[in-house]
């Protein structure tokens, strides 16, 4: 919600200055390969006294640390009554603490020119702080006693439900807002993922400062937190650091109870009149969770069908042979349970029939046929061979470990992935296009005023 | 070929011990004009190839706006050597990832990759400097993809179409008011020749900038950069055309209706370049305005009169000419425009009138030493920084006078911009007037109709 504030102002220079080629997508990183020119870093783990989980990465060619934490407080844990409980917590994590007050916080933290963001999805809250080395001690004491400490006063309490309020109301007028929390919740039901993260006007109402005190004393331990420190930084002192800040900190009273698997999407089609020059159009269904046998195999067919921007099939067929939209692309979430299977894109209303259909005509054709071998061998050459720009700067290395902890991919995992990938086969790409693409089984959801609207 | 090695010592705001940071950025030129800068970076095996053309919308002519944009995305439809389709297919083979940018004073393309296969970069850029194929029927189709890139940026994002209108009406001789995309209009108008007359007028080593940033060996880059550029002919240039926006003597007033949810403010100043004796105060009087969640339009506009839904400013001093200086708000739905404009005006007034506490000003130079270094960890914005900065005539030398003019700059400084920059007499003001829009009446809701 607050956090608008900033994307906004990058949203709004990036319109009045510059205009791209290609949209620099939303979609989740698609982890690949190192080239074999340097050695992938190989972090450190050490679980914490008090049960949280720390891993680093030393890089200390510029002093700076970029910290990444999260712990399992997301709006999964959202109350059936209280939608959006978990991500108004979260947001007010920064505005006041036992000893500050918000506006006291961010002017220390922005008195040091560190940068902190605190946001929540479904499975966690995420804080993401990037400070100077010289600045860290002091940064992580006040990021400790926000995590800790927060204060939930009514009067601040009040006001982030008032902002939460006006940015859901301006969400309705972005149809990629629109349609994602359609989609969401045509996707996952009554499960705990199919509610939206931030709540609706009526659910967000009803939040009390208690409630977030609750939630808090709740859902906020050690326990489930993760933390990844990369920078100029070493093990040995980025422990330290923390056991010194979470020492005291209670466990959790108990583990948290499982989320259970998502049920199995079902087809269906919403369409919501709403008056945009274009319609957004996402079609899918249920992914594959990240530890899918068939999931290396299933990175790489959505890579041919639509993860790899230019090449991918659904690029070729809707932009560049019939100059139906801007952007295409699909992809597969991989929260903590099952994620999903989505393709979305964007095209003026009377086109949208056209390009659903041919949408669909690439869905079949991969699953029927498979891809060509030479199509999965370019995917496993650009999986493997892009890895280190994933991985160009601490930020995303440290979003990157806290990827691999939840998954318990291996801390080698940044040195396995190109055999991983190389090992997978024609055969198996086609089996995976068998099993997750069901071209009768897609969720479709039209947002805009497509032909069947009026 | 000649060259001049530079190495930058840059000081920030740290403690002795890591107080000095090295950018050995190297610039050389080739015989057919192209500047080339390049700088070795190690952390990450990466490397990033960028070539900046000296052309952007500002070089279209009235009825052809939208031109610069669209010969970008065209750039990637083939040569004779590289068919088209090919060009991102390679990149993509090579582990590689392209795009491109259009900007008002440049279009910029790049390749990244893992650092042992840059020269791919090279090629590519270096076949498509002076050989692209164009056709009218890759011309019409690719018009077409670029018309829903505006439906989607503009046509169906009210604030960006408030943004377009506001710089429309801010400059009146300078073509920085016309929007890089192009108006719709436009687009229609356009035809393949007008692209190739574009092309083949800016498309040239001698109006060139190739940025290599990454983990590479300078002297065996610089090789393959004269094998690859080296034979290109740089034909006789044209004069470049030039602009300047006469003063503005009175406030101008913009009022947009569209289907909306909230109403948006955003407010224009003609400002200078950053290189201008009062480019720092303005970046640090943006920071005191809207750098974080203690900055005072937030403080006050958000958090204490509960106006706004957020508030924000922005100095442009990057551009090549001198551009705009810019507030906007997003209110709350019970505020009016009217409301908001006056609480924003007492926030100017209150900066350039009130004293400046000296810890509140320290606070916005840690911010912006600290951003500074933060933009080092990633070759990619070190590149475009340089890219940026010798495309428009300047050097590293900005570069490293960027934090030393940060750190000069007084609190009577910041009060003198702000009444001097800011002022009612000189600003365009765009509002934007939610309506229900042109949808028809909505139909009963499907069973399905999960949003609320």
């Amino acid at each position: 919600m607050k956090h608008r504030v900033f994307l906004l102002a990058t949203a709004l220079v990036a319109v009045a200055a510059c205009t791209a080629r290609w949209p620099h997508l939303a979609t989740p990183p698609t982890p690949s390969a190192p080239a074999a020119t340097q050695a992938a870093p190989l972090p450190t783990r050490q679980p914490l006294a008090t049960g949280a989980t720390l891993l680093t990465l030393s890089r200390p060619h510029l002093p700076v640390a970029a910290v990444e934490i999260d712990l399992a407080a997301g709006a999964a844990r959202d109350p059936a009554d209280r939608q959006g409980l978990a991500s108004l917590t979260a947001d007010l994590l920064d505005e006041g603490s036992a000893h500050h007050t918000g506006q006291e916080l961010a002017a220390a933290l922005e008195s040091m020119g560190a940068e902190l963001a605190i946001t929540a999805d479904h499975d966690a809250v995420h804080l993401s702080l990037r400070v100077l080395k010289q600045d860290l001690p002091a940064a992580l004491d006040l990021v400790a006693e926000l995590l800790r400490t927060p204060a939930f006063r009514d009067a601040d309490v009040a006001r982030l439900k008032e902002e939460t309020r006006a940015a859901l109301i301006a969400g309705e007028q972005e149809p990629n807002t629109i349609a994602g929390r359609a989609y969401n919740t045509a996707a996952y039901g009554d499960h705990p993922y199919g509610h939206p993260a931030n709540g609706t006007v009526e659910s967000v109402a009803r939040v009390t400062a208690g409630d977030c005190r609750d939630f808090h004393r709740r859902y906020y331990h050690p326990a489930t937190m993760v933390i990844s420190m990369v920078g100029a930084i070493d093990a040995d002192e980025a422990a330290r650091l923390w056991n010194d800040r979470l020492a005291g900190w209670p466990a959790a009273p108990a583990p948290l109870p499982p989320l259970g698997e998502p049920p199995a999407t079902q087809p269906q089609r919403v369409v919501l009149n709403r008056p945009f020059t274009q319609t957004t159009l996402i079609l899918g269904a249920q992914g594959v969770r990240r530890d899918a046998p068939d999931f290396f195999a299933t990175l790489v067919m959505n890579h041919i069908l639509g993860g790899g921007g230019f090449g991918s099939r659904l690029t070729t067929e809707l932009r560049e042979r019939r100059g139906l939209v801007y952007s295409i692309a699909s992809w597969f979430s991989l929260p903590m349970e099952r994620g999903l299977f989505t393709i979305q894109l964007a095209t003026q209303n009377g086109s949208a029939a056209e390009a659903e259909a041919a949408v669909r005509a690439e869905v079949r054709r991969l699953h029927d046929d498979g891809p060509s071998e030479a199509e999965v061998a370019d995917a496993k050459a650009y999986l493997t061979g892009s890895f280190p720009l994933r991985l160009d700067s601490s930020a995303k290395l440290a979003s990157y470990l806290l990827f691999m902890e939840h998954h318990s991919l291996g801390l080698d995992y940044l040195r396995r992935f190109p055999e991983l990938v190389s090992a997978v086969t024609r055969d198996q790409v086609a089996a995976a296009a068998r099993a997750h693409l069901d071209p009768d089984g897609l969720i479709v959801v039209a947002v805009g005023q497509p032909p069947e609207a009026r | 070929m000649s060259r001049l090695l530079l190495a930058l010592v840059l000081f920030t705001a740290l403690p002795a011990a890591t107080q000095e940071i090295h950018l050995p950025v190297a610039l050389h030129s080739l015989a057919n004009g192209l500047k080339v800068v390049t700088l070795e970076e190690h952390a990450a095996p990466v490397a990033v190839v960028q070539i900046w053309y000296h052309v952007g919308s500002k070089d279209e002519v009235a009825g052809r706006t939208g031109l610069a944009h669209l010969l970008e995305h065209n750039m990637f439809n083939g040569t004779h050597a590289h068919p088209p389709g090919t060009f991102s297919r390679l990149v993509a083979k090579a582990g590689g990832d392209d795009n491109a940018f259009t900007s008002f004073d440049y279009t910029a393309y790049y390749e990244k990759f893992a650092a042992d296969r840059l020269a791919l970069g090279l090629e590519l850029e270096a076949d498509r400097m002076r050989n692209i194929l164009l056709t009218a029927t890759e011309f019409d189709r690719e018009r077409q993809v670029v018309k829903e890139e505006r439906r989607m940026r503009t046509e169906d994002n009210p604030e960006s179409a408030l943004v377009e209108q506001v710089n429309a009406a801010a400059f009146v001789a300078h073509p920085y008011g016309r929007p890089v995309i192009g108006w719709m209009e436009d687009l229609d108008r356009l035809a393949v020749d007008d692209l190739r007359g574009f092309y083949e007028r800016y498309y040239r080593p001698d109006n060139a900038t190739l940025v290599v940033v990454g983990d590479f060996d300078t002297a065996t880059l610089l090789k393959e950069v004269e094998r690859t550029f080296g034979t290109i002919h740089a034909p006789p240039s044209e004069p470049r055309r030039t602009f300047s926006e006469p003063p503005q003597r009175g406030e101008r007033r913009v009022t947009l209706h569209r289907p909306a949810k909230l109403p948006f403010l955003y407010a224009a100043y003609p400002a200078p370049t950053f290189d201008h004796a009062d480019g720092p105060a303005l970046e640090v009087a943006a920071q005191l305005l809207a750098g974080g969640k203690s900055a005072r339009l937030n403080r006050t506009l958000v958090e204490q009169q509960r106006l706004c839904l957020y508030a924000g400013a922005g100095y442009n001093g990057d551009a090549e000419d001198p551009s705009l200086f810019t507030l906007y708000a997003g209110l709350q739905p019970t505020y009016t425009p009217a409301e908001v404009e006056s609480a924003l005006a007492a926030e100017v007034t209150r900066l350039a009138l009130e004293p400046l506490a000296a810890t509140e000003l320290a606070k916005a130079k840690s911010q912006l030493t600290a951003a500074f270094v933060f933009a080092q960890d990633s070759p990619f914005a070190l590149a475009m920084t340089l890219g940026r900065l010798y495309t428009t005539g300047h050097t590293v030398a900005e570069l490293e006078g960027y934090l030393p003019r940060i750190r000069a700059v007084t609190a009577g400084d910041v009060q003198r911009v702000v009444a001097t920059y800011l002022q009612v007499d000189r600003r365009t003001l765009g509002v934007l007037i939610p309506e229900a829009g042109e949808a028809p009446p909505p139909r009963p809701p499907p069973p399905s109709e999960g949003v609320r």
